[in-house]
C-alpha cells in the first residue's frame, strides 16, 4: 500500500500520553492528527451517577467506552475460562475513552516513581517466574520530565516533603490541596507515633487559580468524574487545547484506528481508522504514536502484525490494592474533596524480606454505596435497622488506608487477539489472561500488616479487611505491554520509546513502563510522554 | 410490569431492608420507600434489571405464599423480619411458591437487599444520612 504523507505524525488516543504529545508536537511546528475513538465530554456529560462512574461502574460507564461497541474476553486465573466481558464488567480492566482518557475522571494523585522503580532487576534479582527487569533509563533522566509534567499540567504539593526522593530542582507550582484534614490530622499523629514520615498527597488540582482556570472547590465528587469548575487538570484541559490553539493539530473523535499501515519495505507510513460515520479511512503519517493505553496499544499492535510478537502483550500489570479499614470513635471524614491528603512513602522500598513495596494513603471521599459495597465489616448484616444505623454512624469514622503495591511483572499476564470475537467494526479484541505473582502477593499482605499498624497507632477502635489474593491487576493502572528495552528480544521499544525495528514507530503511553512502581502511574506516563514528544520533534 | 400485589409486597420488603427509624417522622431517616427506593427500582426494572423482573416476580409470589393465609405485606414488621430471616437462611418451605429451587430464595433475597441499598444509598436521604456531601462545601451538583 503506498499512501502519501499528509501528517508530520499521526497519533492514536488522546488520553494521559497522546495528548501530551500531540502538544509537544504542534509546539513544535508538526502537523498533527490526534484520533480518538471516544468523545469530548463534558461535566453536564459526564454526570454525578454513584452507579455509573468510573470509580464504580456497577451498570455502566460516564467516560467511555459505550458498552457493546468494545468488548474484551477475560480469562478467568482461578478455572481458565473464557468469558466475553462489557467495560463495566469485572475482569474488564477498563480506563476510559474521551478526550482527555483517563485523566478527565481520575483521582489525579500525581506521584514520581522512586529511582529504585527504575532498578528493580539489579536491586532485588530475578524471581523466578517474572520477568523482573531495569528500565533502560534513571530516574535522572526522567527528572526534568517530571518537573515538565508537573508544572504544564499543573500539581499541587510540597517538595520539601519529598523525603523518599532526591531534592527537586523546582517546587511545585501549587501549595498542597487539602494540608488540613479530619484524616490528615488523624494519620498525621499516628505516623507521628510510630516515627514514619509523611507527605501532603501530591495532586493534578489547582489549589490556587493556575493556567487559567479556578481553584477546587473541594466537592464530593473527584474520582471516578469530573471537575465541576475544571480545576482538575488533564490532557483535556491542558496540552491538548494547546496543540489545537496552535491550528496545527487536527483532533479526530470517534475514530477507532483498526490498525498501523506500512509499505512493502516494511516502514510504517500511516493508520487506518473507522470515523463516526463508519468510513474506514487510512491517513498518511511522517510518524506514528501509538497511545491506546496498555491494553488497547497491545492490541493494534497485534492486529497490524508490529513489533516483537512474542513480546508484544506480555507484563500487563497494573496495581493489587492493599490495606486495611479502620473504624475511629472521632470523624475521620470531613467532607473535603478530593479527600486523600495524607500517605507515607517509608514503604515502598528497603522493607526486609520483601520485593519492593507501595505508598499508602487515606482514601478519596468515597460515595456511601461504595461504603456499602466495598467497605463495611464482614459481621455486618446486609439489611435492616442494624445496617442502616451502621452506614448513619460510621460513614464519617471510617477510613481505607492503602497503596498501590508494586506489581512484580509476570510474562503470562498478557494481551493476546481473541481468534473469535470481533468489536463493532470486525476488529480482533484484547483478550486479557493470567494472575498476580506470587511475590507481589507477598509484598500486598506486607504492606496490610503496616496499615494495620498505621490505623492502630492513629486510633482506629476496630481494622477489618484482609490482604488481596491472586487476580489479573490491570485496569485503570495498566502499564508495561510494550516495554522499553535495549534487547529487541526481550522488549518492544527502545529507550526512546520507538519499536525496535521501526525508526518511525513510537509508544506513547503507560505500555512502555518495565515496572510500574508502588505509585499511581500517570505522572510517570505524562513525564514520558513529554520526553517521547520532544525526541520526536527534535529527530524528525 | 409487577402485579398491584407484587408491588405491595416488593414495598413491604423494601421497607423492611432499609426500615424507617423508630422515631420517623418526627426525627431520624425515612426507610426505603419514603426515600424513593420504589421508583429507583421500577426504573432499574425498565434498565439494566430488565433481564430480573421474572425473577422477581416469582419471589414477591413465593414470599406472599410463604406469609400465607396473610399476605407478606399485612405482616406485622417483627414476622416480616422474622420471615426475611428464614429466606436469607433457606430455611423456607418447598410448599410454597419456591418450586423445587429452594436455593433460589437466598441467592434471590441477597440480590435484592444489593438492588434496595443501590437505590437508598444513592437516593438523596440516604445521601443526606450518611453526609456524604460537606455542610460547609458549595455543594454543586449534577
Ligand atoms: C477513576 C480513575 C482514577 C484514577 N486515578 C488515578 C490517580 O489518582 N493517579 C494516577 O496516577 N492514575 C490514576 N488513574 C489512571 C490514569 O488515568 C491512567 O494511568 C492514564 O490515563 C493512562 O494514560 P494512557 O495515556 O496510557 O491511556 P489513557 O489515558 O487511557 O488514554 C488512551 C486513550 O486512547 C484511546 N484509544 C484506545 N484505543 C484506541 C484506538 N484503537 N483508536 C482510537 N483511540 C483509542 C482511548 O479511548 C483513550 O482515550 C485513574 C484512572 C481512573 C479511570
Ligand atoms: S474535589 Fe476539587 S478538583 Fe476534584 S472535582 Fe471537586 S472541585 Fe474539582
Amino acid at each position: 500500500m503506498t499512501t502519501k504523507p499528509r501528517y508530520d505524525a499521526v497519533i492514536v488516543g488522546a488520553g494521559a500520553g497522546g495528548g501530551i504529545v500531540a502538544g509537544v508536537l504542534a509546539e513544535a511546528g508538526k502537523r498533527v492528527l490526534l484520533l480518538e475513538r471516544g468523545r469530548p465530554l463534558s461535566f453536564p456529560e459526564v454526570g454525578r451517577d454513584h452507579l455509573r462512574n468510573q470509580r464504580l461502574s456497577q451498570y455502566g460507564n460516564n467516560a467511555g467506552p459505550d458498552g457493546p461497541d468494545h468488548p474484551r474476553v477475560f480469562v478467568s486465573r482461578a478455572n481458565g475460562r473464557a468469558r466475553v466481558v462489557l467495560p463495566h464488567e469485572g475482569g474488564y480492566s477498563n480506563n476510559a475513552a474521551c478526550v482527555g482518557g483517563g485523566t478527565l475522571v481520575y483521582g489525579g494523585q500525581a506521584w514520581r516513581f522512586h529511582p529504585l522503580d527504575f532498578k528493580m532487576a539489579s536491586t532485588y534479582g530475578v524471581p523466578a517466574g517474572s520477568s523482573l527487569a531495569d528500565w533502560p533509563i534513571t530516574y535522572d533522566d526522567l527528572a526534568p520530565y517530571y518537573e515538565r509534567a508537573e508544572h504544564e499540567i499543573g500539581v499541587a504539593g510540597d517538595a520539601s516533603r519529598m523525603a523518599h526522593l532526591p531534592p527537586y530542582a523546582r517546587d511545585y507550582p501549587m501549595p498542597p490541596v487539602t494540608p488540613d484534614t479530619a484524616s490528615s490530622r488523624t494519620f498525621g499523629r499516628g505516623a507521628a507515633a510510630l516515627g514514619w514520615r509523611t507527605l501532603p498527597v501530591p495532586l493534578t488540582v489547582n489549589s490556587v487559580p493556575y493556567q487559567g482556570r479556578p481553584a477546587c472547590l473541594h466537592c464530593q465528587h473527584c474520582v471516578g468524574f469530573a471537575c465541576p469548575v475544571d480545576a482538575k487538570n488533564g490532557s483535556q484541559n491542558t496540552l491538548i487545547p494547546r496543540a489545537l490553539v496552535t491550528g496545527r493539530c487536527d483532533l479526530v473523535t470517534g475514530a477507532m484506528a483498526e490498525r498501523i499501515e506500512r509499505d512493502t519495505s516494511g516502514r510504517v507510513v500511516g493508520v487506518t481508522y473507522w470515523n463516526e460515520r463508519d468510513e474506514r479511512i487510512t491517513v498518511g503519517a511522517e510518524v506514528v504514536v501509538a497511545a491506546g493505553g496498555a491494553v488497547e496499544t497491545a492490541r493494534l499492535l497485534l492486529n497490524s502484525g508490529i513489533g516483537n510478537p512474542d513480546q508484544v502483550g506480555r507484563n500487563l500489570q497494573g496495581h493489587c490494592y492493599s490495606g486495611a479499614h479502620g473504624l475511629f470513635e472521632h470523624e475521620v471524614v470531613d467532607g473535603q474533596g478530593p479527600g486523600v491528603s495524607i500517605a507515607t512513602c517509608d514503604f515502598n522500598h528497603g522493607n526486609e524480606g520483601v520485593i519492593g513495596g507501595g505508598l499508602l494513603a487515606d482514601e478519596f471521599i468515597p460515595l456511601p454505596i461504595v461504603v456499602w459495597k466495598w467497605h463495611t465489616p464482614p459481621d455486618l448484616p446486609r439489611w435492616g435497622a442494624e445496617a442502616k444505623a451502621w452506614m448513619r454512624d460510621n460513614y464519617r469514622r471510617l477510613m481505607r488506608i492503602q497503596g498501590p503495591v508494586q506489581d512484580i511483572p509476570n510474562p503470562e499476564c498478557r494481551v493476546t487477539l481473541d481468534p473469535d470475537v470481533r468489536d463493532r467494526w470486525g476488529i480482533p479484541v484484547a483478550r486479557l489472561s493470567g494472575g498476580t505473582h506470587d511475590e507481589t502477593v507477598r509484598t500486598a499482605a506486607f504492606l496490610h500488616g503496616k496499615a494495620v499498624e498505621w490505623l492502630k497507632a492513629s486510633g482506629a477502635v476496630r481494622v477489618f479487611g484482609g490482604p488481596p489474593g491472586h487476580s489479573l491487576s490491570a485496569g485503570q493502572h495498566q502499564a508495561g505491554t510494550c516495554r522499553m528495552g535495549d534487547d529487541p528480544a526481550t522488549s518492544v521499544t527502545d529507550r526512546h520509546c520507538r519499536v525496535h525495528g521501526h525508526d518511525n514507530l513510537y509508544i506513547g503511553d503507560g505500555s512502555v513502563h518495565v515496572t510500574n512502581g508502588g505509585f499511581n502511574p500517570v505522572l510517570t506516563i505524562m513525564a514520558l510522554a513529554f520526553r517521547t514528544g520532544e525526541h520526536i520533534a527534535k529527530s524528525w | 410490569m409487577l402485579t398491584e400485589a407484587q408491588e405491595r409486597t416488593l414495598a413491604a420488603v423494601v421497607d423492611r431492608v432499609v426500615p424507617p427509624d423508630e422515631t420517623w417522622p418526627d426525627s431520624g431517616w425515612p426507610g426505603g420507600v419514603e426515600a424513593g427506593v420504589l421508583d429507583y427500582l421500577r426504573e432499574q426494572f425498565r434498565r439494566d434489571l430488565a433481564d430480573l423482573v421474572p425473577h422477581y416476580r416469582r419471589f414477591l409470589d413465593a414470599l406472599d405464599a410463604e406469609a400465607a393465609p396473610a399476605t407478606f405485606a399485612d405482616l406485622a414488621p417483627e414476622a416480616q423480619d422474622a420471615l426475611l430471616r428464614r429466606v436469607e437462611q433457606g430455611d423456607v418451605r418447598a410448599t410454597g411458591g419456591w418450586g423445587n429451587d429452594l436455593a433460589f430464595a437466598p441467592q434471590f433475597f441477597r440480590r435484592v437487599v444489593e438492588h434496595v441499598a443501590e437505590g437508598f444509598y444513592t437516593s438523596p436521604a440516604g445521601r443526606r444520612m450518611v453526609r456524604f456531601e460537606a455542610e460547609e462545601a458549595a455543594g454543586v451538583t449534577a
